[in-house]
């Protein structure tokens, strides 16, 4: 079969919708990729979704807050509970309960009626109905008349929690008095524990050191693995150092110091120079970083006379003293300058002039 | 799913639309990726940074074009980003701007040719020519439109073009004549 076409044709009809699986890990660097990840996080975030999110947690705020009521309230009962248990005092499981749905008021008169009737039914068993007594007893008796009843100093100090009223009755009861003092004396961790601190946040100047310590801790680990509890550190760049400390009683804490670095002199002034003119040190000339103005720098003689000024921070000395060579030696300068702060700054110091020989 | 749906679910930040967009879209784009690119693995980069910006800037697709030819166009631009990155890391010689009659080249037995050698000898091609002839004749570039992106002038991508056009022709008679030998020699 012959055909005739043009050569781009041909080209464009092989290979316009060619296709080739791409390698599996083209799609994971896609997923991978922070800028995408940021759109989509973004783009799914919704006002819709916010809202939602805050009503469920005020929702289980509230759920909570309820729980936490009913557990209180239950954790109440639960004392009055033990004391149930025993079949003999069927009587004073209603009076209890009497109790309990008295106002707050009302407690101390009603404990007082509760235990005096307690008294009454465990002396006098032909009682018929407890519960019923109770109702009937307390609209009429003053709170006086049943002091003078009972007053018995006991009751006095039982009047605010339930639990109290329990252990009154437990009293009575010597079998289950050990019981609750064991659930009331809980054993409690004697151990003190000793509060962990390590050093505070801190500012240095680059270039020195910083020493970071951990106060009560009985071990530490810092995040580059060494165990010292005292730490000399000269970090060039700001950065976080991350300890973390085991307190007495075996937990750990982690603490984070922050050290922040800031270019204290802006100025290096190199030590000494070599005016030889071999290209390499051949000008006394301070090296900067940032923005400085107002720059002066005097170079003196160890007599005090003055053998270079300047006012350009990229001009250095020369090593000449009005056209004839310095001699070799120390010499004293001072640079004044406004930092990028705009912060007079003043550095003093010598440099040593040599000459290769 | 539709395009429509792709592109929405894509612009409300859902991987699983934008897998399924990348699924649909991928392997096509590796071969339009291999044509503009000197390796495999140059191919891929090319396809993994145009679908990041794909999905970065599908909010701007409008849904009344076609959604391959957007994905394509961004994958070429793409492509045509990394080749003038490596034109500047790398000393090329002046093109030379002879403007020639394009000849229009006919070709006998084309239908022998399949598709993984027309690919091999794009591949093939010196660069420039290579990004010429792509625009050019698969994308459907105008010279103007090659003459911006290259930043390079009209006639040389003309001149470019017809070289590129030459050189593919004498490689396919090559072939055909070895084609024709071994046949003979049946």
């Amino acid at each position: 079969m012959k055909t005739d076409k043009n050569i781009g044709e041909i080209f464009k009809d092989n290979l316009y919708d060619y296709a080739e699986n791409p390698s599996g890990h083209v799609w994971k660097n896609i997923q991978k990729n922070p800028d995408l990840i940021k759109y989509n996080i973004k783009a799914s975030f919704s006002y819709a979704k916010l809202f939602t999110g805050i009503a469920a947690v005020a929702f289980i705020s509230v759920a909570l807050y309820f729980a936490y009521n009913n557990f209180v309230q239950n954790e109440n009962a639960v004392v009055d509970n033990n004391l149930i248990e025993l079949p003999n005092q069927k009587e004073n499981i209603k009076t209890i309960v009497v109790k309990e749905s008295k106002p707050v008021e009302d407690n101390s008169l009603v404990e007082n009626k509760i235990i005096s009737e307690k008294r009454k039914t465990q002396s006098d068993i032909s009682n018929p109905e407890p519960a019923k007594s109770v109702e009937l007893i307390k609209p009429n008796i003053e709170p006086q008349t049943l002091e003078m009843v009972h007053p018995a100093p006991k009751v006095q100090n039982l009047e605010s929690t339930p639990q109290k009223i329990a252990v009154s009755v437990a009293d009575e009861k010597p079998v289950k008095t050990k019981e609750l003092d064991a659930f009331q004396e809980t054993p409690r961790s004697t151990l003190s524990v000793i509060p962990v601190f390590a050093s505070k946040d801190t500012i240095i100047c680059r270039w020195t050191p910083a020493r970071l310590s951990v106060l009560g801790a009985v071990s530490v680990a810092w995040s580059d693995g060494s165990t010292d509890f005292e730490k000399i550190v000269e970090p060039t760049e700001s950065s976080v150092f991350v300890v973390r400390a085991t307190r007495n009683d075996g937990t750990d804490t982690l603490l984070r110091i922050f050290v922040q670095v800031e270019d204290c002199y802006q100025i290096y002034v190199p030590t000494a120079f070599t005016p030889d003119g071999d290209g390499r040190n051949d000008e006394f000339l301070p090296v900067y970083n940032g923005d400085i103005s107002d720059y002066e720098m005097v170079v003196f003689t160890r007599t005090g006379g003055k053998v270079f000024e300047t006012k350009n921070i990229n001009y250095g000395w020369d090593g000449k003293i009005s056209g004839s060579q310095a001699e070799e030696g120390a010499y004293f300068y001072a640079i004044r300058y406004r930092d990028s702060k705009n912060k007079q700054r003043e550095q003093f110091g010598q440099v040593i002039l040599y000459r290769s020989r | 799913m539709t395009d429509e749906e792709l592109v929405k679910g894509c612009v409300e930040g859902k991987s699983k639309f934008q897998q399924a967009l990348y699924n649909k879209f991928a392997p096509v784009m590796k071969g339009v990726c291999i044509r503009y690119s000197d390796t495999i693995e140059e191919a891929e980069d090319i396809l993994q940074d145009g679908f990041i910006k794909v999905f970065l800037n599908l909010k701007n697709f409008r849904l009344d074009g076609s959604l391959e030819g957007w994905v394509r166009r961004i994958m070429v631009n793409t492509a045509l980003n990394y080749y003038r990155a490596k034109q500047k890391s790398s000393y090329h010689a002046n093109i030379d701007e002879i403007v020639e009659i394009v000849e229009d080249v006919r070709i006998d037995n084309y239908d022998k040719l399949n598709t993984k050698v027309l690919l091999q000898m794009i591949e093939e091609l010196p660069p420039g020519y290579r990004m010429v002839f792509n625009m050019f004749e698969i994308e459907g570039y105008s010279h103007k439109e090659i003459a911006d992106e290259l930043n390079v002038s009209v006639n040389t991508s003309k001149s470019q073009l017809l070289k590129a056009r030459r050189s593919l022709q004498q490689k396919i008679n090559e072939l055909t004549e070895s084609e024709n030998k071994k046949m003979a020699q049946l």
